[in-house]
């Protein structure tokens, strides 16, 4: 907690810095499509940046409707992240990721206690109530990382090299980032990062998978 | 066409109807039946599949409920996250009793083999079908069947979400022949199961004996072949496939086996039933057939009996219908009228046939068949034969009619007397009386015959002649009764009166049947016995002999010498006086030829009938033949008798002037016994008068001769006509002749006829005698 807070106007000043002597970096409109050429939301795009300061104040991760609000939230490593509760029923939130395993119950109306996220990666939350209830935590490390909207835009400042994006539907395990060029920007204003999404097994109307199938049978 | 019985036809119908009918419904039957046994084998086989895939379907939801299960257990994620292999196989087996699996794995997203129960799955080495990970991956599951070996499993693979997929699960039920015969307990069919795949080895289990893998295969979808439902089948068994659903290269399916015998056995047992039940029917047709053609024929047989009885002459059958069908009752009425109305008619025919139409009494045909056996049964009786005299006038004067009338008067009369009456021939009736007349009876009887006759417009007097025969003493036989009735009755007209039968009428009879027959024969073939002679004529004139007349002559070896007249008549009653004439004429002529070559200079008068004179044909003969010999017709003369000219004097006298253009002599023979008037006598074309012997044999004696001759002579030369005086035998009359101027003489006294040498030999010898002297 004080870590962070002490390297921010260091940090600040060593971003300024470099803004002055490398090359001016801007922020840019980048979009995100897929395959099909659709905007992709909720999909993170990041560029390696020097460290940022870990914010202060707590990521919240709410749980409204038997759902994971928001979807995507992108925290950096050693980041805390608040658990409020919404809805009226019992929640059994937890990850086997990597980055952070943890569970925990949240009664309604109660808050929990914060986890700290203070290892970089994806974490998938689950619901051990709740099958359908799904949501993810960017733990960023070292990188600027933004969350594209529902046109697949985001606003991020682009520097040359590599960029990295994930999406949930980029991998069976939902935690792999795919290392792009700056040089894999197609187009311009905005410019466009195409990606190869995986058959959505939840949004498109699940009424051909198998699992959904063989559910709706019973 | 060969005709056959109507027995045979109702029969063969009556069958043949029944056995078309039965063929019909046994091949309807058999069809029907094949048909149903083939939609029932289908609907089995149908059925059989819907059975295995709702029972696969379950054995799947069960599979599939349970993975759920096991891969919803928090516990399970954990230790699959966790990757804590001694967990993760706890709770692989434990989840597996629990719902009795064959088979549990856990797979990793990357394909990797990472636990199975029991162990059949290399741990770390790749799943064994990569397509079914990639499907799972996608779809978040998958059911398919999988091949471990030599086991069969029915699995389900799900992802393990935490609650992105870390890993992937898999439960089966295995598939072997214990759950094939579970299923065939259900289903009642054989089952099979055939399994073949890229790397893995084919295999095949099966209810059935597993050495009949190709039979059963060979057997899917066949098509029965009515040759092997109708004879048999040669392998009794049909099998459907049902493929399982497979999502990789594995290819499952389940053949479902029908035993085709089961099925049609049934059938079968109906099929036999109805071709009995057919059978039966048809031998049910022949025996009522056969009745009916029985009940039908025997009416006709019998009435085609009674045809033939009819036929046969015999109409007192009694015709019996017994029948109780119409057309047999009223065919055999129709029978029975026909035999009457033939028997009537028969009777009327043979009515006719014996009797005579006009008298009503028996005809001679009938008379003669029942004289006969009257004769033969040796009855004694008495035969009247009657004849009305001058039947033929009645009919010519009072016409036929009147004629019947009265032959039917006579009948009825003799009728009225009884006895057995029968017309011989026009009016010649024969009556055999029950009981023999004496004279007195047979005066009575013609009396009452004679009645004369009233037909109402006139009155017939009749007389009746009556020729008695008392057989069998004068007649053996009818043919010798009617043959001796016809010449006693022939005597009896002649003499008008009733005449008892005597054998001198048959001996007459007999001879001249003797001559005429003899006679024939000469003609034909003898002509030797005939012979001419003549007679020479002298000229009373000059006293000399000039001509002579050719006398005919029969010497019969049998009958000895037969006088002219008697031959000559009944040769001209038998018809071949010709012959006899042109014999005459031949001869005579051939004789001049003969008297001329021996210098004796005589001419020849032949004696021809009033028929040869007629006969243009005989002048003709005698024209060419004197022409033959180069004689002249001075030499050549002809004798006609009176009476025989008289009988149609126009005719003849045309005709004789015929030969007289020709140059011929004719002289009237037997002159002054035909009542000739003396006009004809003028008109008669003749040149001589031969005053009829009769007159001159006495001439000496008789004074009445005398006077006829010396008129005769007077009218001779009134006409002037030459006068020959015939039967000359004494010298007297000979002189008186000479002194009355009759021209020629003929007689015994200068010569009987002699044969041709010895006229000419006394001629020779009187050559210089003067008869007259």
């Amino acid at each position: 907690m004080t870590l962070p807070s002490l390297f921010t106007p260091l940090g600040s000043f060593a971003a300024t810095l470099l803004s002055l002597l490398v090359l001016p970096v801007q922020a840019e409109v980048l979009q995100v499509i897929d395959q099909q050429g659709r905007p992709v939301a909720d999909a993170v795009i990041s560029f390696p940046s020097q460290s940022l300061p870990v914010p202060d104040d707590y990521a919240v991760i709410d749980q409204v409707d038997k759902q994971f609000s928001p979807h995507v939230v992108v925290v950096q490593k050693g980041q805390w992240v608040n658990f409020p509760n919404s809805d009226d029923i019992r929640h059994h939130v937890y990850s086997f990721s990597d980055p952070k395993t943890f569970e925990m119950r949240l009664f309604s109306g109660t808050d929990a206690e914060p986890q700290l996220f203070d290892q970089s990666g994806i974490v998938v939350l689950g619901c051990n109530i709740h099958d359908e209830m799904r949501g993810f935590i960017y733990v960023a490390e070292q990188e600027n990382a933004v969350i594209t909207d529902k046109e697949g835009m985001a606003e991020i400042a682009v520097s040359d090299g590599s960029f990295h994006v994930w999406h949930e539907r980029l991998s069976t395990s939902q935690t792999e980032r795919v290392l792009f060029g700056t040089d894999a920007l197609i187009g311009s204003n905005p410019r466009q990062i195409r990606i190869t999404l995986l058959d959505d097994t939840q949004e498109e109307e699940d009424a051909r998978t198998f699992r959904s199938r063989k559910f709706g049978r019973d | 066409m060969a005709q056959q019985s109507l027995n045979q036809n109702i029969l063969r119908l009556v069958v043949g109807l029944v056995l078309v009918t039965t063929v019909i419904i046994l091949a309807n039957v058999w069809t029907a039946t094949n048909n149903q046994a083939q939609q029932q084998l289908n609907r089995d086989l149908d059925v059989g599949v819907s059975v295995l895939e709702e029972i696969l379907a379950s054995r799947e939801d069960q599979l599939i409920n349970s993975s759920l299960v096991l891969t919803a257990d928090f516990g399970f994620k954990q230790a699959v996250a966790t990757q804590d292999r001694a967990t993760i196989d706890s709770v692989l087996r434990n989840h597996g009793q629990r719902i009795d699996a064959d088979l549990m794995a856990l797979i990793s997203l990357s394909g990797n083999n990472i636990t199975s129960t029991p162990m059949v799955l290399p741990v770390e080495e790749p799943f064994p079908h990569q397509l079914l990970i990639e499907n799972v991956l996608r779809e978040g599951g998958a059911s398919s069947y999988m091949q471990v070996g030599s086991d069969l499993y029915q699995v389900i693979l799900l992802t393990v979400d935490a609650p992105s997929p870390i890993a992937i699960t898999l439960l089966g039920f295995r598939l072997d022949r214990e759950l094939l015969t579970q299923l065939k307990n259900v289903t009642q069919l054989d089952l099979s199961l055939q399994t073949s795949g890229v790397g893995s080895q084919s295999l095949f289990l099966s209810t059935l004996p597993a050495s009949q893998q190709e039979r059963i295969i060979s057997s899917v979808g066949r098509d029965l072949s009515w040759r092997e439902v109708a004879f048999g089948f040669s392998d009794a068994i049909v099998s459907q496939e049902m493929p399982l659903a497979s999502d990789h290269d594995l290819s499952v399916k389940i053949l479902l086996t029908e035993d085709i015998n089961r099925l049609f056995n049934e059938f079968s047992t109906l099929q036999a039933n109805v071709a009995i039940i057919a059978l039966l029917s048809v031998v049910f047709a022949l025996i009522f057939a056969a009745l009916l053609a029985r009940r039908l024929t025997r009416p006709l047989s019998r009435l085609s009996a009674v045809a033939g009885h009819i036929s046969s002459g015999h109409y007192d059958y009694q015709i019996e219908h017994e029948s109780d069908s119409k057309e047999f009752t009223s065919l055999a009425t129709a029978f029975r009228h026909m035999q009457e109305s033939i028997k009537a008619r028969e009777e009327r025919i043979t009515f006719q046939a014996n009797h005579d139409p006009v008298t009503q009494l028996y005809n001679r045909h009938s008379a003669d068949r029942v004289l006969e056996e009257r004769l033969h049964a040796g009855d004694s009786f008495q035969a009247i034969g009657m004849s009305i005299l001058g039947f033929r006038n009645i009919n010519d004067v009072f016409g036929y009619q009147n004629g019947d009338f009265c032959l039917r008067e006579i009948a009825r009369r003799l009728t009225s007397l009884g006895g057995f009456g029968a017309r011989l021939t026009g009016g010649e009736l024969l009556w055999i009386p029950d009981t023999e007349l004496g004279d007195e009876a047979l005066l009575t009887l013609r009396q009452m015959l004679e009645q004369p006759v009233n037909s109402g417009e006139l009155v017939m007097n009749i007389q009746v002649s009556l020729g008695v025969i008392h057989c069998p003493v004068h007649a053996q036989t009818a043919e010798d009764l009617f043959r001796r009735m016809s010449i006693l009755l022939d005597a009896a007209r002649i003499q008008q009166q009733i005449l008892p039968y005597d054998e001198k009428l048959d001996k007459q009879y007999q001879r001249r049947l003797t001559v005429i027959t003899e006679l024939e024969k000469v003609l034909i073939e003898n002509k030797d016995e005939l012979s001419l002679h003549y007679q020479p004529k002298i000229n009373l004139i000059s006293g000399k002999v000039e001509s002579v007349e050719a006398l005919l002559r029969w010497h019969s070896p049998i009958l000895g010498f037969v006088p002219p007249d008697e031959f000559i008549a009944l040769a001209e009653h038998a018809g071949f006086i010709r012959q006899i004439t042109e014999w005459v004429i031949s001869r005579a002529i051939k004789d001049i030829s003969c008297f001329q070559d021996a210098s004796v200079n005589l001419s020849v008068s032949v004696n021809l009938s009033a028929q040869d004179i007629i006969n243009a044909e005989i002048l003709g003969h005698i024209t060419h033949l004197l022409k033959k010999q180069e004689i002249d017709a001075c030499h050549f003369a002809i004798e006609i008798t009176e009476s025989d000219l008289l009988k149609d004097p126009d005719k003849a006298i045309e005709c004789l002037h015929e030969y007289r253009r020709h140059g011929f002599e004719i002289a009237i023979d037997d002159f002054g016994t035909g009542y000739s008037s003396l006009a004809y006598l003028k008109s008669l074309p003749v040149d001589v008068l031969k005053i009829d012997k009769s007159f001159i044999l006495k001439l000496d004696q008789q004074q009445e001769d005398q006077q006829i001759v010396k008129s005769i002579l007077g009218l001779a030369s009134s006409f002037d006509l030459k006068v020959v005086a015939e039967g000359i035998e004494t010298v007297e009359s000979l002189n008186l002749l000479h002194r009355w101027g009759c021209g020629w003489g003929q007689g015994y006294f200068v010569s009987r006829p002699l044969p041709i040498d010895q006229l000419i030999e006394w001629y020779q010898d009187n050559k210089n005698t003067n008869w007259v002297e």
